[in-house]
């Protein structure tokens, strides 16, 4: 190998130059299934339960003092922001995870319970407990005779 | 299940999983991913939100990185909004080469996934020094 010092270099460098281009499209998918980004951040479902309304979101990489939830009359919203930032000293090859500063109501058509709302953060996900009103018991009237 | 419409409305509220049944079902999906590098190491970023650390699974393999997890079912309930029906995460990756594949470390912190690929000595870029004459 000493022999062809030379070659043995340019090829070092040629190997190098594939490393480079190999790395300029690191990443690319092995499989089909290409990312497609969603049109809202975060992505929310609602849902109904027996006794309680229940908001999901998904946000991933937020902690508890990222978000603010209010709830105004019949207005749940939510609020917060993702930063972003390309980690120090990295360049960057793909970015498809995006920063987002977000604020999103939701007309509540239940009456709520005053108390008892909660709201829990875990994985990533953010779920809002909002318990309804219990409904009236149905009542008997009672007819008085004359 | 040919008439799943009529048997949601007929039933009201059913579960998550029955309804989502009748629902045309994504059951994986790719998470949007971020990727870095610097001289130490190439850095994947992918958002997981949901995702339980226990199901979260990394693996090389044929010079390509997996990465999949599983992610919990929303709350049981009427859907009223949104909704979602991926039952899990995949994504893979051709792995660089030059990559210390038996070094590779991952970790999962709200709902955010980083994978560590370290570079092998080789690959790493090195300041040659230079002797002066004295």
């Amino acid at each position: 190998m000493l022999g062809y010092a030379f070659s043995d270099f340019e090829r070092t460098f040629n190997e190098m130059d594939q490393l480079r281009q190999r790395l300029g499209r690191v990443f690319g998918d092995v499989d089909t299934r290409e990312f497609s980004p969603d049109t809202t951040w975060p992505r929310t479902s609602v849902y109904e339960t027996k006794d309680a309304l229940v908001l999901v979101a998904e946000v991933p990489g937020l902690n508890e003092k990222d978000l603010e939830i209010t709830l105004k009359e019949d207005v749940l919203t939510l609020a917060g922001e993702r930063k972003l930032n390309v980690p120090d000293g990295y360049q960057v090859h793909r970015q498809e995870r995006r920063p987002a500063r977000f604020s999103r109501s939701f007309t509540v058509a239940h009456r709520l319970a005053s108390e008892g709302l909660t709201a829990e953060l875990k994985d990533g996900v953010l779920t809002v407990r909002l318990p309804k009103q219990p409904e009236e018991q149905p009542r008997k009237i009672q007819i008085k005779a004359g | 299940m040919d008439n799943g419409m009529s048997t949601q409305e007929r039933n009201g509220v059913q579960s998550n999983r029955e309804r989502a049944e009748f629902r045309p079902i994504r059951s994986t999906s790719a998470p949007p991913v971020d990727v870095y590098e610097n001289d130490e190491e190439v850095l994947v970023v992918a958002d997981v939100p949901g995702a339980r650390p226990d199901s979260v699974v990394v693996k090389v393999e044929k010079e390509e990185l997996y990465i999949t997890a599983r992610r919990e079912a929303d709350a049981d309930g009427r859907l009223l909004a949104g909704g979602r029906w991926e039952s899990e995460y995949r994504r893979s990756f051709v792995v660089p080469r030059g990559t210390d594949t038996a070094r590779i470390s991952a970790e999962l912190s709200h709902g955010v996934l980083q994978v560590h690929l370290p570079k092998s000595p080789a690959v790493k870029p090195r300041v040659i020094e230079i002797k002066t004459a004295s």
